[in-house]
């Protein structure tokens, strides 16, 4: 069974390129600096953990990371969580993502691919907006290049 | 709570005298349906791509067999545990005998940490567990208020919708066995305490599953707090419950059904976490279950596949539906008194559950307004499947004196001149009884249904 | 008064409905008044009983047909379009009479029929010179109703009319929150009923406008039954007697 590709999804108002993931990421309660290599930073966040991003998504803000790359706890149990990202790795759509698996997984696919689009978040209750319910409330990307 | 021996217009109106729970599903739905408009009007043409949705989902049911083997093999040759569960019970025996291994190699009591999953809802699993002396833990804030006030959800993506904070306030504090305030902070804060202790204990996490994908063999689970992820991580065992029919071909497909499952939910671009789980921990990773078990429950679904009705299975769980119904507005998810309610659990519980009287009875749930129709992301022709299922069954389940009644008016209304003289008889008795307004209030059956809080029709010349 | 004598052999016929028959038996007369400032002579379908939806829409499809067939019958011999002053009938008789009568001695005859069916706006739509209305100026709340702005997708006609009448439009909000008749559903679940009534008398009220005008007779019923129990100010008109209102209205 090979079905034709189904139609891409376009947007309405694209977002593109390192501007636009920060504007998206920034929307959904993100935040962000942009430095040209890790060993600049003379004070990483210190009780953030780092994590390692596979690419990061403009339209969406969504940061993409992986099990093979990352312990899973790393991004999940402190109250917040510092993504590195490598700006050349900054697509547009999750379409860019999605459909181009094999440019991101070439071998054998890691166990867990998480999408990360802002802090963990509940509206659970009477619809009030709640940030770090269970994950990190507190989310920053890191942008190299 | 979920009383099915009582007619659905009697929980019906039960539920429609609670004007705080009314007043909350309400202003939730309206809230909800809002965010929705606005978040489709995101994609440049919402349109095509519920058109290649609805496309996708088609092809899936039409090809499911083979979907599931393919994805099976996969998901199999990655490590992951595949079971298939043609009944509730089976589904529920699976998760049994693996809690029971957990109980086996010494983890007594068998501590369960659970995300949000309809399809443990529609198997009763949590009260399974429990009388088979497992710890359960419903780990989604809402889920979490819902298991405490032992009810079940009412709505697919906020199951405490008829909740207020201090209903939440009362019930944490009852949990905490020290007060806690009436405010949504504290009670996220306390929520988060009280359930990282139950993530960090538990030997096997439970899930749902949003989408399996053939093509890699992997599960896709979308969620915005991150207890899912807590529960596909931490413990030992992951179990994954799905619907047979949430399945789609490749990565590409999933493009398409994640770009209209957060937008037709919550108005989200994407959840905040979108897991897509390939298998168990893999031996060069740092963290991850050992086991990754995938139910594929089929309880009634597979003798929807082929029918006039198996539309119904292209369905999302998205909840824009509920969001839209004015008579779910009225009298939240309770009142159906079936796992899923509004306008889909209206359609799904008369195919999912033929033979019983009280699922088919929600096909009158209803005025086929169509405005679940207008908004279902993957084109599921809502109130034309109610009318369908309505056809199906009222000749064979209506009332004597319904039946009768219809004949009659056929017969009736069957010839020109008949109809006529009908008509001026109907006029004479609208205009008769609208001066004795109050013998008309206690009429019988049909007629006193509408007069007890309408007044008779006003006939004009 | 336009002459409906076939002078001139009209083309175009109007379905009374039955409500309309049981409830406004002028308003047929007034749809051809309507039509007539548009240019359109038509003629009142004889023979016709109602479409069926009543018996269909609660699961009764046998009774359906048996009621629907002599109208079925009598417009087939009809040529030319079919105006129905209902978005609620016209959606039954163009969406759901093909199936009814699939496989019957009537299944021509019915897509014959469902073919040239328009709901009255949509037919106003077509034409040209605008009608004038009695009380134009004032404002009115427009009730969509749910079959003709979902199953006919008919939004912009009966607003067009209106405006092009001289009426300032004024629109619920969430408007698209079906009033609470549907058929049978009213005396099945009447809580329920009367409660999405209310809702949507509520936001009626809210628009300031005293007159709520609909192109469904079935929902203004409803809504005029429930907001006379509630005492509420509002008169409910169907679009074809807004449009030839008189100064005495």
């Amino acid at each position: 069974m090979t079905p034709a590709l189904p139609a891409p999804v376009h947007y309405s108002v694209p977002r593109r390129g390192i501007d636009g993931f920060c504007d998206a990421w920034h929307a959904i309660g993100g935040t962000s600096e942009r430095i040209t290599s890790l060993d600049e930073r003379a004070d990483p966040t210190p009780t953030a953990d780092l994590v390692h991003a596979t690419a990061a998504i403009a339209q969406t803000g969504s940061i993409v990371i992986d099990s093979s790359r990352n312990a899973r706890a790393a991004s999940l149990l402190p109250d917040r969580c510092a993504f590195v990202i490598d700006a050349s790795t900054i697509v547009d759509t999750p379409g860019d993502v999605l459909r181009e698996r094999a440019r991101w997984w070439p071998g054998a696919m890691p166990s867990q691919i998480v999408f990360v689009t802002g802090p963990s978040r509940s509206a659970d209750i009477e619809m009030t907006l709640t940030v770090g319910v269970h994950g990190p409330g507190r989310v920053h990307a890191i942008i190299i290049g | 709570m979920n009383d099915v021996a009582v007619r659905f217009v009697t929980r019906a109106d039960r539920e429609l005298r609670n004007d705080r729970v009314r007043a909350a599903v309400r202003h939730t739905t309206s809230l909800l349906a809002a965010n929705r408009s606005t978040a489709l009007d995101g994609l440049a043409d919402p349109d095509a791509v519920r058109d290649s949705a609805h496309a996708i989902r088609r092809r899936a049911i039409d090809t499911l067999p083979q979907l599931l083997d393919r994805w099976a093999a996969r998901a199999t040759a990655n490590g992951i545990i595949v079971h298939r569960a043609r009944t509730a019970a089976d589904a529920v025996r699976v998760v049994l005998d693996l809690a029971d291994a957990q109980a086996t190699a010494g983890h007594s009591p068998v501590r369960i940490a659970k995300g949000k999953s309809m399809a443990s809802e529609e198997i009763d699993l949590n009260d399974a567990l429990e009388a088979a002396g497992h710890e359960v833990v419903e780990t989604d804030l809402g889920e979490f208020i819902i298991q405490l006030a032992r009810e079940k959800p009412s709505h697919l993506i906020v199951p405490a919708i008829h909740k207020s904070r201090f209903d939440v306030a009362e019930l944490f504090t009852t949990d905490a066995g020290r007060p806690i305030e009436p405010d949504v902070d504290a009670e996220a804060a306390y929520a988060r305490a009280r359930l990282r202790e139950a993530f960090l204990r538990a030997d096997i996490g439970i899930t749902g599953v949003n989408f399996a994908i053939a093509e890699t063999g992997s599960v896709c689970l979308v969620e915005n707090e991150g207890n899912g992820r807590m529960c596909t991580s931490l413990p030992r065992v992951h179990v994954a419950i799905m619907g047979m029919e949430r399945i789609v071909d490749t990565w590409a497909e999933l493009d398409v059904m994640l770009a209209l499952l957060a937008r037709s939910a919550t108005g989200q671009a994407l959840s905040v976490y979108t897991n897509i789980i390939s298998g168990p921990r893999r031996d060069d990773e740092l963290d991850g279950p050992d086991e990754v078990h995938v139910i594929v429950l089929d309880n009634g679904r597979e003798a929807i596949v082929g029918t006039e009705f198996d539309d119904a299975l292209l369905c999302i769980r998205c909840g824009a539906c509920l969001n839209v119904c004015p008579v779910y507005r009225n009298i939240g998810g309770h009142a159906y008194g079936t796992v899923y309610s509004g306008p889909i659990g209206a359609v799904l519980m008369p195919l999912l559950r033929p033979d019983d009287p009280a699922s088919r009875e929600l096909s009158e749930a209803s005025t086929l307004c169509g405005a679940c129709t207008e908004v279902c992301p993957v084109r599921i022709p809502l109130h034309d499947l109610l009318l369908r299922e309505r056809h199906r069954d009222a000749p064979g389940d209506a009332s004597r004196l319904r039946r009768v009644t219809f004949r009659l008016w056929s017969v009736a209304w069957a010839h020109p001149l008949s109809y006529r003289i009908s008509i001026h008889v109907v006029r004479a008795i609208l205009r008769l009884s609208s001066r004795v307004p109050k013998l008309a209030r206690r009429a019988p059956g049909w007629a006193g249904a509408w007069t007890r809080d309408r007044v008779v029709p006003r006939v004009r010349r | 008064m336009p002459s409906f004598e076939h002078e001139s052999p009209a083309l175009t016929n109007v379905l009374p409905t039955c409500l309309a028959d049981t409830l406004r038996p002028t308003l047929a007369a007034r749809v051809l008044k309507v039509l007539a400032r548009h240019g359109v002579a038509a003629t009142i379908a004889r023979r016709t009983t109602c479409c069926g939806q009543p018996a269909y829409n609660a699961g009764y499809e046998s009774e359906a047909r048996r009621v629907a067939r002599p109208t079925v019958r009598a417009l087939a011999k009809s040529q030319g379009q079919i105006v129905v002053p209902s978005g609620s009938c016209t959606a039954m008789m163009s969406r759901h009479w093909p199936a009814l009568f699939a496989g019957t001695a009537d299944e021509t005859r019915a897509r014959d029929v469902a073919a040239r069916v328009i709901e009255l706006s949509q037919a106003l739509a077509a034409g040209s010179a605008p009608p004038a209305a009695g009380d134009r100026d004032k404002p009115v709340a427009y009730h969509g109703s749910c079959h003709l702005e979902r199953e006919l997708g008919e939004r912009d006609a009966p607003r067009a009319a209106l405006r092009a009448a001289g009426h300032e439009v004024r629109e619920p909000t969430e408007g698209y929150l079906c009033c609470g008749f549907g058929g049978t559903f009213a005396v099945k679940l009447p809580a329920v009923s009367v409660a999405m009534a209310d809702e949507k008398l509520d936001s009626l009220s809210a628009t300031g406008a005293t007159t709520v005008v609909g192109c469904d007779l079935s929902c203004l019923m409803h809504l005029e039954a429930r907001a006379r129990t509630r005492r509420l100010p509002l008169q409910f008109r169907h679009l074809a007697e807004q449009l030839t209102v008189r100064g005495d209205e």
